[in-house]
């Protein structure tokens, strides 16, 4: 993975190699065959000629989603509007995506929702970084072979996020994918080779590689301000 | 995704324009400019805006600074999709701790803000 003449990090390589083997294996909820899936329909949502806007569904636009496609049209929909136009998500457009839009055989549940937010989380992070170097995108591997653990932690159900969550002294960002512990610990996987370990990320005299701490978080303001997170 | 710099910015002479966009200084951040735009042309994605950036990145910071950066930027490509896909709420000694900076920023307004109370 990344050819290339950069100094890119051994931790942060292992961690990028490391997430993409997790996408083409099975997960909690849905298969490696559907979290693949879930990872190469960013890749056209991101890569589409055009982006249409948030109020507008993918799957309702002809040609832009194929109709024979392994995920659920709402999935699809939520896969879109996530990579694109994250800023815009509101309570009613995730009821909506529960809800399959209307239609029954369209809905996913909570759970596999949280399962696919991690996962669209996580591969608009690395084809991010692939494309800020001009790098390719890793390739995605083919589906390891097995069934969805379809195991709900202890604790988990609806708290303070939209999607169930297991109560913890964490902070509420660190508890959104608590519902799905494989997918919180790969996106922290990611979070502490890309950014900080969460165990450093209240030292703020902690400079981190080649970058200060205040050059860290400026990076990071900005790029939650581009993409209108309040959080 | 504020925290972090609104703490920092206690100690040190941070504007916050260049987290806006608005300002064309430093914002009291060493390169601070330069990396608001490699996080802008990341944003926008057009390949040679981009390499323009990165070469400038890479004659001023190094190439380990470039890769940092492209790095920590993507993870927040990250981290936002996981808040605002979750509708995580804010804890509310966050929100006091941080409101002076919101102000600044701007970010009070966003459709993100309305959909979640402060727990």
């Amino acid at each position: 993975m990344y050819v290339a003449d950069l100094p890119i990090r051994d931790d942060l390589r292992a961690a990028h190699e490391a997430t993409v083997d997790c996408w083409s294996r099975p997960g909690t909820w849905w298969t490696a065959e559907e979290r693949l899936a879930i990872v190469a329909e960013v890749r056209r949502a991101r890569d589409a000629d055009e982006i249409p806007p948030a109020w507008v569904r993918a799957s309702q636009i002809e040609g832009a989603v194929a109709e024979d496609h392994l995920l659920p049209a709402a999935a699809v929909d939520a896969i879109w509007r996530l990579t694109n136009h994250p800023g815009t998500l509101t309570a009613d457009w995730y009821a909506s995506v529960i809800d399959g839009f209307g239609d029954d055989s369209a809905a996913i549940t909570p759970s596999e929702y949280t399962e696919l937010v991690g996962l669209v989380a996580q591969a608009n992070s690395i084809d991010r970084f692939a494309d800020g170097l001009a790098l390719d995108r890793p390739t995605l591997p083919a589906p390891v072979r097995g069934e969805p653990s379809r195991s709900m932690p202890e604790g988990a159900a609806i708290h303070d996020h939209w999607v169930p969550t297991v109560p913890s002294e964490d902070k509420e960002v660190v508890k959104a994918l608590s519902g799905v512990p494989a997918e919180k610990n790969a996106s922290f996987l990611l979070g502490d080779a890309q950014y900080l370990p969460v165990a450093e990320m209240y030292d703020l005299t902690a400079d981190r590689n080649a970058l200060t701490r205040v050059q860290v978080e400026l990076v990071a303001a900005r790029t939650s301000k581009l993409n209108e997170c309040f959080y | 995704m504020l925290l972090g710099l609104s703490d920092l910015s206690q100690d040190a002479q941070v504007s916050f324009d260049v987290v806006v966009g608005t300002g064309d200084g430093d914002g009291g951040v060493t390169h601070g400019q330069l990396l608001a735009r490699l996080v802008g042309a990341m944003w926008e994605g057009d390949p040679s805006t981009l390499a323009a950036v990165r070469d400038e990145v890479t004659a001023a910071m190094g190439g380990d600074a470039l890769v940092d950066a492209v790095a920590v930027s993507a993870n927040f490509h990250m981290m936002t999709r996981i808040a605002d896909g979750t509708g995580t709420p804010l804890e509310r000694g966050g929100i006091e701790r941080t409101a002076e900076v919101r102000a600044q920023i701007g970010v009070d307004d966003l459709v993100s803000r309305r959909q979640t109370d402060p727990v």
